[in-house]
Order: C-alpha cells, then sequence, then structure tokens
C-alpha cells in the first residue's frame, strides 16, 4: 500500500482529505444515482456473493473490512502486492504471483495467516471472478468487444490500406477527382472524416450501451461489500 | 511531435538580419508566458503535497481541462512548426504525419484510455501490476516509460535550442542558454508545482498555440477569399512541382528501402500515442473512466481540428511564400509558418509582419516548455513511483527475510496489543507481519518519500536531458521523437494490451514483452543509418549500421507482440484466472478506481 490502506477508519479519513475532501473513485463523481438508495437503481444482477462464514472465513473484523476495500480504493494493493506476497509465503515465480498460481488458494499452503490476508485476497479474487461470470458482467464485456474490437481492426487496416497504397500506388493516388483535389487528399481528408465519426461513434456508444450497466456493477459490487461489512 | 522527417538542427542566423525588430517583441511575449506560468506554479506549488496531488493534481480536473491538457500535451512545436514546413516543402507527403499522429488517438480512445483510468493510479505500471504483482513487472515497464521520456525529451529540447537560433538568430552560446534555461524551468514546474501546475501551463499554451493556428489560418483563408481550390492551385504553382505536389512520392517516393521506412513509421505513429507514459498519466488526472473518456474526445476534436490547420498552414505557405523561399530560409521547412505569418502580416520589414512573426515564435517556445514539462513529470514518476519504489520494496523485504531467518518461530504480537493496527488492516498487515509496529509508520514514509523522490528525480532528469541535449545540439535529432513513439509502441503497447485482454497472460510474458520491444527496437535504431554510415547521422564518420531502415517499428512493434505471446506460452505457471477477473471486471466497471 503507498500510504493509505483501502480500509479502516484513519486511513479512509486520509484518503478523503488527500483528494481535498472528496473522494471521486468512491463516490462517482459522474454518477446519476449518487445520493439515490441502492435499492431504489436497478436490481443488482449479479448473484449475492458468499458470506464471510459461508466461504469460512472468521477472520474477525478484518475481512468484511476488506471486503469492502474490494470495491473501493482497492488499486493500491497493486503497488502493494509485492508485500503481499510475502504472506503466501512464496519466493518462487507463482509464489510472488501471489496466488500460488491459480485458483488454488493459499489458504491451502498450510501457513499460518492471523491477520486474514490471504483468505481476503482469496475472498476478493473469487468475488471478481464470480461478478466475471455474471451475466451482466458478460454483457457490459459484450458490448464493449463487440463494438471496439471490430472498429479498431477496420480503422487500423483503412489507415494501412492508406499509408500503404500511398507508397505502392501513387499513380491511383495522384489521379484527381475535382478541382485540385485528387484520391490521395481525399482519402487523407477521409481519414479525419472517419476518425471524428469513428469518435463520436464510440462516445455514444459507451454512453448509451455500457455506462448505465457498467455502473449498476460497480455498484453491485460496492453494495455488496457495504451489506457484508455491517453484518 | 515531428517525425524522422524533419531534420535537424534549424540552422542560426539565416534570418538574423530581418529579425531585429521581432527579437525584442518575441522575447516580452515570452516573458510574459514564463510569468504565467510561474505564478501557476507558485500556485499550485502552495498546497500540501500529497501523492494524488503531485502525480495526479488532485484527480479533480474537469474533461474539458484535461481534453486541453492531452492536447497540450501532444501538440509539439515539431507539429505546428515541423509538420506545416514539411507539406510546405513536400506537399501531400507532409500531410502523411498529420493523419497518423491524429488516427492514433482512435487507439487512446477505444482500447486504452477508460481501461487505464478504471485500473491504475499514477503510471503505466501501475496497470500491470495490478494484475501482475511482480517487481519485476514494476521495474521494466519503469524502464520502459523513463527510456520513452527521455527520447522525446532530448528531442524536444533540442528543438527548443535550434528554434532560438531560427526565430531570434542567436549563436551557438544562445542556443546553449537557451537549452539550459529551458531545462531549469521545466524542473521548477514539475518539482514545484507537480501535476496541478503542469496541467494549467498545458492548458494555456494549448490556448495559445490554438489561438495562433486559428488567426494564421483564418488569415490564409481570407486571402484566398475562402477558395480552397484557389489555395491548392497556388501551391502548386508556389511549389514549382506542379500538380505533383498534391500527389505522393515526392520525398518517400525514392527506393524500395524508403518506402518500407514509411510505413515503419506509419505503424509507429499510430500505435506509439497509446504507449506514451505523459499521455497515459494525463487520464488519472480526472476523477472517472468516463471523464477520461470525455476528456480524449475533447483532445480528438482539437487536435483533429489543429492538423486540419497545419495542412492549411503548409499549402498556405507553400502558395503565399513559396517552396524555395522556404527551403532556402531552412533546410528542413520549419521556417515556414513563421515566414507565411510575415508575409501575411504585410512582409518582411512592416510592423505588422514583424509582430505577427515575433507572435509565432514565442507560441513555439511556450509549446516547447510545456511539453517537456509534461514529459518530465511522466518520467519523474516513473522513477519514484514505479523504480525507486521497487528498489525500496526489496530492499526492505531483503531486511525482513534476513530478521524472519534470525527468528523463526517468533510468535506473533496479539492483535490486542496494537489496536491502532487493526485499523490499519489488510494493507498493512504484511508489513506487520514481520516489522512490527514501525511498518506503519514506514509505509506513509515512503509516501512521502516518493513525491519527494519525484521532485529530485525531476531534477536529475532535467541535467541527463540538458546534457544529453547539449551533446545533441547540432544533430539530426529528429529521429528521436519517431524513435520515442517506435519505443513506446513496442515496450508499452503490447504488454498493456495483453494484459487488459488476454487472459492467459502471465507475469512471465509481461515481462519477455516489454524487454522483447524495448531492446529490439533500442539495438535496430544504433544499427540503423540515423546513428551510423550516413552523413547526417550521428556518427557519421564510422559505418556499423546493418538495418537499413531509420525507424524499428516494423520489427520492433512485432517483436513486442511475439515475446509477450512467447514468455506467456513459456510460462511454467499457468496465469491467474482470479487477477484476470479482477482486471477485467474493473477495467470495465470502474469498481475500485481511484
Amino acid at each position: 500500500m503507498i500510504g493509505r490502506g483501502p480500509t479502516g477508519p484513519r486511513t479512509k479519513e486520509s484518503s478523503v482529505d488527500e483528494q481535498h475532501g472528496a473522494d471521486p473513485g468512491t463516490l462517482g463523481l459522474e454518477d446519476p444515482w449518487r445520493g439515490i438508495p441502492a435499492t431504489e437503481r436497478g436490481a443488482p444482477k449479479v448473484p449475492r456473493v458468499r458470506t464471510a462464514e459461508e466461504t469460512g472465513g472468521g477472520f474477525g473484523g478484518a475481512v468484511p473490512e476488506a471486503a469492502a476495500g474490494a470495491a473501493r480504493g482497492f488499486d493500491e494493493a497493486g503497488a502493494d502486492r509485492g508485500d503481499g506476497n510475502d504472506r503466501a509465503g512464496g519466493t518462487s515465480w507463482a509464489g510472488e504471483n501471489g496466488r500460488a498460481g491459480g485458483t488454488s488458494w493459499a489458504g491451502e499452503n498450510g501457513r499460518a495467516d492471523p491477520d486474514g490476508a490471504v483468505a481476503e485476497r482469496h475472498r476478493r479474487a473469487e468475488l471478481y471472478l464470480e461478478v466475471q461470470h455474471s451475466p451482466a458482467f458478460a454483457e457490459v464485456r459484450d458490448r464493449y468487444r463487440g463494438f471496439v474490437f471490430p472498429v479498431a481492426a477496420g480503422f487500423l487496416a483503412w489507415y494501412l490500406l492508406y499509408v500503404v497504397a500511398a507508397t505502392t500506388a501513387p499513380g491511383l493516388m495522384g489521379r484527381r477527382v475535382v478541382g485540385q483535389l485528387n484520391v490521395a487528399l481525399v482519402a487523407g481528408l477521409a481519414q479525419f472524416a472517419t476518425t471524428f465519426l469513428l469518435t463520436w461513434a464510440y462516445a455514444r456508444h459507451a454512453r448509451l450501451r455500457r455506462d448505465q450497466a457498467a455502473l449498476d456493477l460497480r455498484w453491485t459490487l460496492a453494495t455488496r461489500a457495504e451489506q457484508e461489512r455491517v453484518r | 511531435m515531428s517525425g524522422r522527417g524533419i531534420p535537424a538542427g534549424w540552422p542560426a542566423g539565416h534570418l538574423a538580419d530581418a529579425s531585429g525588430d521581432h527579437q525584442g517583441l518575441s522575447l516580452v511575449l515570452f516573458m510574459l508566458f514564463v510569468t504565467v506560468t510561474l505564478v501557476i506554479t507558485a500556485w499550485a506549488g502552495r498546497r500540501r503535497s500529497s501523492s494524488v496531488e503531485f502525480f495526479a493534481g488532485g484527480r479533480l480536473f474537469t474533461p474539458a481541462e484535461n481534453g486541453l491538457a492531452i492536447a497540450g500535451d501532444y501538440m509539439s512545436a515539431a507539429s505546428f512548426l515541423g509538420i506545416s514546413g514539411l507539406i510546405a516543402l513536400f506537399g501531400y507527403d507532409g500531410l502523411l504525419y498529420s493523419v497518423g499522429f491524429f488516427v492514433a488517438w482512435l487507439v487512446v480512445l477505444m482500447l486504452v484510455a477508460e481501461l487505464v483510468r478504471n485500473c491504475g493510479r499514477f503510471t503505466l505500471a501501475d496497470v500491470l501490476t495490478a494484475r501482475m504483482r511482480h517487481r519485476r513487472v514494476r521495474f521494466a515497464a519503469g524502464t520502459a516509460s523513463v527510456t520513452v521520456s527521455v527520447l522525446y525529451l532530448v528531442a524536444q529540447m533540442v528543438g527548443a535550442g535550434s528554434l532560438v537560433g531560427l526565430l531570434l538568430g542567436g549563436s551557438g552560446a544562445a542556443q546553449t542558454w537557451t537549452v539550459i534555461c529551458v531545462g531549469a524551468l521545466m524542473v521548477v514546474y514539475v518539482s514545484f508545482g507537480g501535476m496541478r501546475a503542469t496541467t494549467w501551463i498545458q492548458i494555456v499554451k494549448t490556448v495559445l498555440l490554438m489561438g495562433g493556428a486559428v488567426a494564421l489560418t483564418v488569415m490564409v483563408l481570407v486571402r484566398f477569399h475562402g477558395d480552397v481550390d484557389g489555395l491548392l492551385r497556388s501551391a502548386t504553382v508556389g511549389s514549382g512541382q506542379g500538380h505533383a505536389f498534391l500527389a505522393p512520392g515526392l520525398r518517400y517516393g525514392g527506393s524500395g528501402t524508403s518506402r518500407l521506412d514509411f510505413v515503419s513509421l506509419g505503424l509507429a505513429l499510430v500505435l506509439g500515442t497509446a504507449g506514451l507514459p505523459h499521455i497515459l498519466s494525463r487520464f488519472y488526472t480526472v476523477p472517472t473512466a468516463r471523464s477520461a473518456r470525455r476528456s480524449v474526445v475533447w483532445a480528438i476534436g482539437l487536435i483533429g481540428v489543429f492538423y486540419l490547420m497545419t495542412i492549411v498552414l503548409g499549402f498556405g505557405a507553400a502558395a503565399v511564400v513559396g517552396s524555395d523561399a522556404v527551403r532556402s530560409s531552412n533546410e528542413a521547412g520549419n521556417t515556414a509558418v513563421p515566414l507565411l505569418a510575415e508575409a501575411l502580416g504585410g512582409g518582411s520589414g512592416t510592423t505588422g509582419g514583424a509582430v505577427l512573426f515575433a507572435v509565432v515564435g514565442a507560441v513555439a517556445f511556450a509549446t516547447i516548455l510545456a511539453v517537456v514539462a509534461g514529459i518530465t513529470l511522466a518520467s519523474s514518476a516513473s522513477v519514484a513511483h514505479d523504480l525507486y519504489a521497487t528498489w525500496r520494496r526489496s530492499e526492505r523485504r531483503g531486511r525482513r527475510k534476513a530478521a524472519a531467518r534470525a527468528a523463526v518461530p517468533r510468535p506473533r504480537p496479539a492483535e490486542a496489543a496494537t489496536p491502532g493496527r487493526v485499523a490499519g488492516g489488510v494493507a498493512e498487515s504484511g508489513e506487520a507481519e514481520l516489522c512490527e509496529p514501525r511498518a506503519q509508520r514506514s509505509e506513509e514514509e515512503m509516501v512521502e518519500d516518493e513525491v519527494r523522490v519525484a521532485r529530485w528525480a525531476a531534477v536529475g532528469i532535467g541535467a541527463v536531458s540538458i546534457a544529453l541535449s547539449l551533446y545533441a545540439q547540432d544533430q539530426n535529432v529528429a529521429f528521436l521523437v519517431g524513435l520515442a513513439f517506435a519505443v513506446a509502441a513496442s515496450a508499452n503497447l503490447p504488454v498493456l494490451l495483453y494484459s487488459l485482454f488476454w487472459r492467459r497472460f502471465t507475469a512471465k510474458g509481461a515481462v519477455w514483452s516489454i524487454y522483447g520491444g524495448l531492446v529490439p527496437a533500442l539495438l535496430l535504431v544504433v544499427l540503423s543509418p540515423v546513428v551510423s554510415g550516413k552523413p547526417d547521422a550521428l556518427f557519421p564518420g564510422v559505418d556499423f549500421h546493418v538495418f537499413p531502415l531509420e525507424n524499428p517499428g516494423l520489427v520492433s512493434i512485432p517483436a513486442g507482440f511475439l515475446a509477450g505471446w512467447l514468455g506467456t506460452v513459456l510460462s511454467r505457471d499457468p496465469a491467474d484466472e482470479g487477477a484476470f477477473a479482477e482486471t477485467e471486471v474493473r477495467s470495465l466497471t470502474g469498481a475500485g478506481a481511484v
């Protein structure tokens, strides 16, 4: 953790303070649902994750806190996981990956884990795996990939065609179309036009087809983590 | 943002006699800009310095502000002067640059911006380590980022030195002092102002640059009464090339190698932007992925309009000034826009001409200053947040391991004995496990440290860049920009895309991908004709060039992708499903984003 912990009153306070009284990542500044109780928004489409008891937790207060962290400022952990790895007790590549190389979890590596750090990571990964496999998330991902991958392939091909054509078929590119304009200039201006157009199309697609669903998922994650924390 | 096509040095002195009257005005305008930026720096520097403040400017910029700043980071003096100049000299072949630099933004918009904003904190390495959790990955990513930044920085600073000679008719000593002053100013901006000052400086600069470009473009169009066809006709006449001026081939129509080289450059341009560290770090200055997307939309609007204007200015310079006049003023065409401004203002010797010339010169200075500040900040963030943090952690880990070996069956300190720590929670628990109560404090110190180190890293990077720039002052340096793009596309982009989209990608694959792109890119440049074997090479006396292309992108970009794939399939351990799930869910939903 660089600096502030994702959990705990002290660190939370400092996190808010750092951002001048606001924690946009948590609050979602552009969040149209801000301030509306979660129950009034679309129903969470993700199945509820098992509770601490069900997953064999019982690590005291730290664990649900950590689950809340999973839906909040956890990215710091990215910077910090080098330390976390020590907890898993591994020094090999697999061990330093922190998860003993896959879905078999560190709880099984037999080492005492009084802070519940390994179990917490385990739990967080489980939460994310579950969300990843949920239909709601699959829809968001498919919408994103369904738009972006073909479009990216398309504009890259169109750009490369333009570059290659300029160097391999200068005769064709030099043919006049109207007035002084030739094929090459028209193609160049068309590149500008398609870039503007695709920018608009992407922004529109994301706004209408993806933002809402992604936000719902984000809320679901945060809400559920909160529920566990309260419990 | 020049490319390989904007050759070297902007020879001094040739405008000296004509520039006597605009020197003073240029200097006044430039001093005004420096004053404003220093005030901004002082204002931003008064804020308490946390890492979020220093590296991300508090994360509360609006999309419009950030869009202006992104555009400011991207539009360098080389774009303004260099691309217009290339168009003025080579017509259509110069226009290819405008297109490549612009289309690249679609890659940023669709594949990178939002996902990076959701997964990272300050740097590219954050995104990778969110999934890979390995020091080696962070270190490799930090190294690649710093390399790209320094290459880019040197090119810009040498450009600044040359610009002085070009616009003010300064001597060699004046160029040296300009490089030193630009370096010192950028260090001041970054060390004292951090991201907040840098962002506002970019915004001011973008407004100035767009203002200048719009004014000149309107003047060109007014001069031709809005008749674009007439403008193009005059340009073909002014170029002395006839219609060939508007067709491909004037510059890159030569040998097969030069055509291949151009494809290589085109590839590097379109893929490199998405791997530039100073562009990526801009997405962290806004609160959400949605605002990151809107920032890019703003930036695309500004950049697109700007590059369209460079086309008008380039053809305008060919039409109004004439290609031969431009070429006789500067071989590389870099004076095209200032000469065009002078001609539009009434011609050499008139007040209007002098004023416009001075304004263009001051805008170009402002542009360079803002761009170098942005790059310095990104590279100092990489040094502090990636390289230094890696080193610190591995050092502490070494100490802890030693301590653990010394006292193997150490009893755990009871939770009750350290109540403060319970709240500290999971993140610090690993520390506490081995380092006891001091752990938490030392973790805090580390963050303080990171900002402090970043400030000093800016000084160090400034010093290194000044030294390199002075050394490279009279060399052909424009290839550095194309090279920076090629290195960014080879080392940074493959690993970023793999780790965001490929389920099976492993830490080993990540490390291989970074080095597999970085090393070939650098090696091929060393072995290319820009370093040896040609009269305008870095070492003209010797010849060890075995790689025919000037830009390594065509080989090194596929090499980066290939190495990442190879490292992954050769990994003994499979990819971590949970980590990928986390990255994928977070990148698309924003859960857990700061």
